[in-house]
């Protein structure tokens, strides 16, 4: 009877009957129980100990399997009372896949999707696509873009420079709706270094740079003021040592910053910066124009090759347009201007993605059914025999979205009819498939 | 480590949790002789009660942290004991329920008789007395022995374990109304079986019912 038991008196009988008719039972646990049970407890204990020591804590693995086990249950205390471990590790592995997949799909699908998903971010197209290209369609739209890229380091300027930059901004789009492309080009560059904007660093002019991208890049340079200014200019180094100015030293970020212009495209630049990059495009151009220094920017020529200031509009002057290479422009195509994703998708400095797959815009017009934008498309220079990723043929493209104008374009374009997609069709046969008989009568051979 | 000088049974715990063995031989001490004997007395059967006994305190060896850290926020004193108890009972009624034992009284007196009569003659008792003794401590045995298994579990948790009501309700798992209930009618049947054998029960708390009792 414990202790703590009142007086009672019939537990007193009871524990007197016990007494007095013992059942041979035993009144206290045997010795030997005693002992094994005490012997289990040391055992835990040492194993809790073995554990819980900070010096011990990594010998748990060398526990014996009794110990191994307690320790186990200790060691692993936290995650098993975590019980959506391994929902969250299987939900990080998803989203890991996911991600991956997504990347996969953008960086391979086709061209149409590529544009689909550049449209969703017209803003950092915008900026990416720097210099202006005046035979595209975009024109307007690059020119705004880079109103707004000088506008987007505007804010984190002084309030007085921020004052000045929409009207710049604004005249900039009113020249380009105004003027003829070549002058719009002119003036979108002239503002753009007057309000010293170039956030992004056009790219370098690499060497390695493919031909046709320059091409492409020379091909809306026009003349006129152009071709009156003086042969090669001189670098900007060369520049400032007759000048007696040190040579910037952000030309050379500005450079190095150019080469990656993807990131430069997304990180706006700092207002001191650019300041430092108008003032180097000014001395760039102050020797080449042979003009006064306070007037630079009377000058539309451009610079050197090495600055990436210059790309947006000028390393043409050093090497005169070639116009037998360059298409001609016209400016009904321009008119009609592609819808924004792709006169946004179309930088005039083109970006990896676009050397790439120059005939992107080919294939997005496919896909849009746009003949404006088709024909400008392969103006610029696409072939009509170009392929997706999948194999696929300009013409079977056509024939897929069901558009015979677009069949009819590339036809006339010269497209190989007999081309085959990776499956050995033609465009005739995959017309055949999808029943479009009117297509297969386009893309019937000629008799 | 040095223990106070009576540390309660959930200090005990906590000290055991962290490694000290010393602590858990002083719960054991501490209960395994009323845990022994609720055991036993409920099993009837020594080998039984041992494997009860010895996994009843694996158990509390096994489970000393997760009791430790349940049992830090609301802890009463007795909870431990509680614990304990609810522990060895649960494992009483799994055995009794695989193997119910056929133990009688009669065999029980019959398996002894010879000792308790050599027990009567030893201790100088006149043979009237010693027989009125004996048949009281069968009557009352017996009496144990055919109360109803919940009854006769929450007079042993009482008489053996030295529990309450309220840990007896919690070692049972029922609510205090029901042990209570059962402590009683227990104790009522055990009374109106000694007073046809001792004049010192009173005939007021006999004739009584265990309601009115309580």
């Amino acid at each position: 009877m414990s202790p703590n038991t009142p007086h009672d008196d019939l537990l007193e009988r009871y524990a007197q009957a016990k007494a007095a008719l013992p059942d041979g039972l035993p009144d206290t646990p045997s010795a030997a129980l005693h002992q094994a049970i005490l012997q289990a407890a040391r055992k835990q204990a040492s194993a809790i100990k073995s554990v819980t020591s900070p010096t011990n804590s990594v010998s748990a693995t060398h526990l014996n399997s009794s110990q191994n086990r307690a320790a186990n249950q200790i060691i692993h205390k936290e995650v098993a009372n975590d019980n959506l471990w391994n929902v969250k590790a299987f939900a990080s592995l998803a989203v890991m896949g996911l991600a991956s997949l997504l990347w996969y799909q953008f960086e391979h699908g086709t061209p149409p999707e590529q544009e689909a998903a550049k449209s969703a971010k017209p803003s950092t197209i915008a900026v990416a696509a720097a210099p202006a290209a005046p035979s595209m369609p975009a024109l307007e739209t690059t020119t705004a873009s880079a109103a707004d890229v000088s506008a987007t380091p505007r804010a984190e300027m002084s309030a007085s420079t921020t004052a000045q930059a929409p009207s710049a901004a604004n005249s900039a789009r009113k020249e380009a709706r105004s003027s003829k492309p070549s002058e719009v080009k002119i003036a979108s560059t002239k503002d753009a270094a007057s309000t010293a904007t170039p956030p992004t660093a056009p790219p370098s002019a690499p060497s390695s740079q493919p031909a046709h991208e320059e091409e492409r890049a020379r091909a809306p340079e026009t003349p006129p003021k152009i071709a009156a200014v003086p042969a090669p200019a001189p670098s900007a180094a060369a520049t400032a040592a007759a000048l007696a100015i040190p040579p910037p030293t952000t030309f050379e970020k500005a450079s190095n910053d150019a080469a990656h212009s993807s990131e430069l495209s997304k990180a706006a630049p700092s207002p001191q910066r650019s300041q430092d990059m108008a003032r180097a495009s000014r001395m760039a151009t102050a020797p080449a124009s042979a003009t006064p220094r306070s007037a630079p920017m009377q000058t539309p020529t451009a610079a050197p090759a090495a600055s990436p200031m210059m790309r947006s509009a000028p390393s043409m002057v050093t090497e005169p347009p070639d116009t037998e290479t360059r298409r001609p422009f016209n400016s009904d195509q321009t008119s009609n201007a592609l819808p924004a994703p792709i006169a946004s998708a179309k930088p005039a400095a083109p970006s990896a993605k676009s050397i790439l797959l120059p005939t992107e815009p080919l294939f997005a017009a496919i896909g849009q059914r746009n003949a404006a934008a088709l024909r400008q498309a392969l103006a610029q220079g696409a072939s009509p025999n170009a392929r997706t990723r999948e194999g696929n043929p300009a013409l079977t493209q056509a024939v897929i979205q069901r558009w015979a104008e677009g069949v009819r374009i590339l036809l006339a374009a010269d497209a190989d009819r007999s081309s085959k997609n990776s499956k050995g069709h033609t465009a005739a046969d995959v017309a055949l498939q999808l029943g479009f008989e009117d297509m297969s009568r386009l893309l019937e051979a000629p008799r | 480590v040095t223990l106070p000088l009576k540390p309660s049974d959930l200090a005990l715990m906590q000290q055991y949790a962290q490694g000290d063995a010393r602590a858990f031989e002083v719960l054991l001490k501490r209960h395994e002789t009323a845990l022994w004997r609720f055991i036993v007395k409920s099993l009837r059967d020594a080998t039984a009660a041992e494997d009860v006994m010895q996994n009843t305190w694996i158990t509390v060896v096994q489970q000393a942290a997760r009791y430790v850290d349940n049992a830090a926020n609301n802890a009463p004193n007795a909870q431990f004991r509680t614990w304990l108890f609810t522990l060895a009972r649960s494992r009483t009624v799994d055995y009794l329920r695989k193997k119910k034992p056929e133990v009688s009284t009669e065999d029980f007196v019959d398996s002894q008789g010879n000792w308790l009569e050599n027990q009567a003659a030893d201790s100088g008792l006149s043979p009237l007395r010693q027989l009125e003794g004996r048949e009281q401590a069968i009557a009352l045995l017996q009496a144990l022995q055919d109360l109803p298994d919940d009854q006769r579990e929450a007079f042993l948790l009482q008489a053996e374990g030295g529990l309450s009501v309220e840990e007896i309700a919690a070692t049972a798992q029922v609510s205090f109304e029901t042990a209570k209930s059962r402590l009683r009618y227990a104790r009522h049947k055990l009374k109106t079986c000694l007073a046809a054998w001792s004049p010192t029960v009173p005939r007021s708390d006999l004739q009584t019912t265990p309601e009115a009792s309580s």
